[in-house]
Parts: C-alpha cells; structure tokens; sequence
C-alpha cells in the first residue's frame, strides 16, 4: 500500500510510543487515511513514487478542421477523422516525473485507450529524446532527471483523439525525499526535498487524532476538552474558544498552515 | 533487547522447539528494511534468540538504513497452530543518525 506516513511516526509525535493501546492505534490509523486523503486532494495527485499506466488525450479537444486518416479493415476501408487543437505538450496526471526507470511512450492513432486487441503493438513505440521528451527542470540525488510540471513534449503535435497515446511512467517521491533526507548526487549539488508533505499529512494526522481523543467517552492522559467551567445545579458550562478552535480545527480539511506548505507542490495543470 | 510474548491472560508463551519468533522493522508503504528471525542470525550477526524472554540483538552493521522512525513488528510462528507467521505486537522503532556518517 502507497503510503505516505509510517503509524509510528504519528505514534511518536502523540507521546504515545510507551504505552499506546489497540484502540488508540486503530484511531491513529484511520486518522492517517483521512489526512492523506485530504492532502492528495489539495495536490490533486498521489505523491508516492509509483510506475503508472496511464492513456492521453482524456477528451476529445474540439471537431473543427481536422485530420483524416484511412484505414482499413479487412474488406471496408474507412475514414477516421482526428479532431484539430493539436499540441505539442501533453500534460500527465501525476508529478513529478522521474528519468528513472524511464518511460514508456506509445502512439496508436486507433489505439481505443488499450481497448482494441493488437492496439499500442510493438511498431507504435516512440523513442524518449527523439520523439518527445519530459520536460526536466532538475536533478535527484541519484543524478536523475525530474520534470517536476509533468510536462511531456512532442517533435511534432500530440494526437487529439481521445485515448491514443499511452503512457507508462514513474512519478512521485520517495520516502527519503519525502522525509527531507535525499543526499547530494555525485556532485554534491542536487537533492529533492518534499519534506513538507510529509509535515502536512503528520501534522494533519495528529489534529485529527486528538479531535478524536478529547470526544471519547474516556480521556484519561489527554486534554479533558474545550470546556473550561462546568457547574451542575443550574446546569452550565463555558467553551474556551481557542482551545476549542485548536482541537477541532473549525472542521476544515486543511489547517491554512498545511496550504502553506503545500503550495509549491500543488498539480497546477491537473484536477483529480 | 529481552521480548517476552504473552497470552491473552498476560502469561509468558515459551516458544517451542519449531516454533520460531521474527522481528520485522519497516514502514506500512513497502518492505522491511531489517528482518531478523530466530532461524538463523543475519550476515552481520544481529540475532533473535527465542527462550521464555527472547532476546534480540541488532547489529550496528544492519542499522545501515536511512534515520527515522520505524515500526517494529513482532511475529510469531507457531508450529501446532496453522504454520504460519502471526504478528503478536508492533513497536515503535526510532533509528538515531550516526553523527559519523
């Protein structure tokens, strides 16, 4: 399973590493669930370094003045007619990409997103650095290329038609980059650092964590809550506020602190 | 590192003689980065020693792995119930950088 954050790491952050019970466990589990979840959201892509198969164009861009091609079939020749606003980058859905293992990339103008049998064969390879190329903007501390925009380009114009480029590529982080602890390639330069969303999902996994400790029915050990005063005849009690704002969070999805750090590795390009 | 395994009443599983004990450290997202049975002792000599406290011993060559903390899982094999690896308790595992690396 792709994950971002280990349960330990959040256990450790908790104070919880001594003496954590299964069920404490099990809430800091499904806490890490929903902030990853929450955090992919915001990024519009899964940061975890993955090989991914993936089809291009999603959709048909138009039907104005188009090209035609012939093709035949058996006994019937027929024409299928590709759809203009073509262009010579093609925006894939997850970031960033690695150099390494290096990419697949096939062209099959009937290609049916993999539908067809015999489609994406063996003649529809395309070449990386003669017929496209991703476009890399720095180095990991592997010495490998990353396109960090998930920009491919072509030498000519992509397709248009819906699902006849097919792409297999690796992109993402690891979890050392994910941990801020990539070292400098052979020339002690480069290093990828995507320590900040690692911070997020943690962060975002203890507020849910402890959301969830001071409504249980049994608080021993944390905070009893945001109630500050509590009188039984004539029943009453006060909220302090800010505590109050402090554990809940006003229930968003995201504390704006996490947007902060997240910002720079938002999928511009990309709406999940 | 003394291990003692425990029964659902709180009392001391001794394991038998083809039962065995495994300590597993790593991280939910992939594979161990450190797997130690009471087979046989790693290559670089970090042990498990199963007994009524079973003793586990790491290596400083193992811990060659990337700082951080970790999730240490405790497996036991029992031979007279399913023959299989059963994971008995998890710990957290926290790996110090060496300030001479």
């Amino acid at each position: 399973m792709a994950s971002i954050l280990d349960p330990s790491e959040a256990i450790l952050e908790l104070g919880l590493s001594s003496s954590i019970t299964e069920e404490e466990r099990a809430i800091v589990n499904q806490a890490i669930v929903k902030a990853e979840g929450a955090v992919k959201r915001f990024l519009r892509y899964d940061p975890t370094l993955r090989r991914r198969t993936e089809y291009y164009p999603r959709h048909d861009a138009s039907l104005g003045r188009g090209v035609s091609i012939m093709e035949v079939s058996s006994t019937q020749a027929y024409e299928r007619q590709l759809v203009s606003g073509q262009t010579s980058e093609l925006q894939l859905m997850h970031i960033p990409i690695r150099s390494s293992p290096a990419m697949e990339l096939r062209i099959d103008y009937d290609g049916r997103s993999g539908a067809r049998i015999g489609s994406f064969g063996a003649e529809t390879v395309k070449v990386e650095g003669e017929d496209f190329w991703a476009n890399y903007d720095q180095f990991d501390g592997s010495g490998n290329k990353v396109c960090s925009d998930g920009i491919l380009r072509s030498m000519g114009l992509w397709p248009q038609t819906a699902g006849t480029v097919r792409v297999i590529y690796t992109a993402g982080y690891t979890n050392i980059e994910l941990r801020g602890q990539d070292e400098p390639d052979v020339d002690g330069n480069d290093i990828l650092d995507a320590s900040p969303i690692w911070t997020a999902v943690l962060e975002e996994t203890k507020r849910r964590v402890e959301q969830v400790m001071v409504r249980r029915k049994s608080s021993t050990g944390w905070t009893a809550g945001p109630k500050s005063s509590e009188s039984l005849g004539d029943y009453s009690y006060s909220i302090d506020t800010s505590l109050s704002k402090a554990l809940y969070g006003s229930s968003v999805e995201l504390m704006d602190e996490m947007k902060m750090l997240l910002q720079s590795f938002v999928h511009m390009g990309w709406d999940m | 590192m003394l291990i003692v395994i425990k029964d659902a009443n709180g009392n001391a599983i001794v394991p038998g003689a083809n039962d065995k004990v495994r300590a597993r450290i790593g991280r939910r997202d992939g594979t161990s980065v450190l797997t130690v049975d009471s087979d046989a002792a790693t290559a670089n000599g970090s042990s498990f020693i199963k007994g009524a406290s079973n003793t586990l011993r790491l290596d400083a060559s193992d811990l060659d792995f990337e700082p951080g903390t970790y999730t240490m899982f405790i497996d036991y094999f029992d031979n007279a119930d399913a023959r299989e690896w059963k994971n008995v308790d998890r710990q957290v595992f926290h790996l110090e950088a060496d300030c001479s690396s």
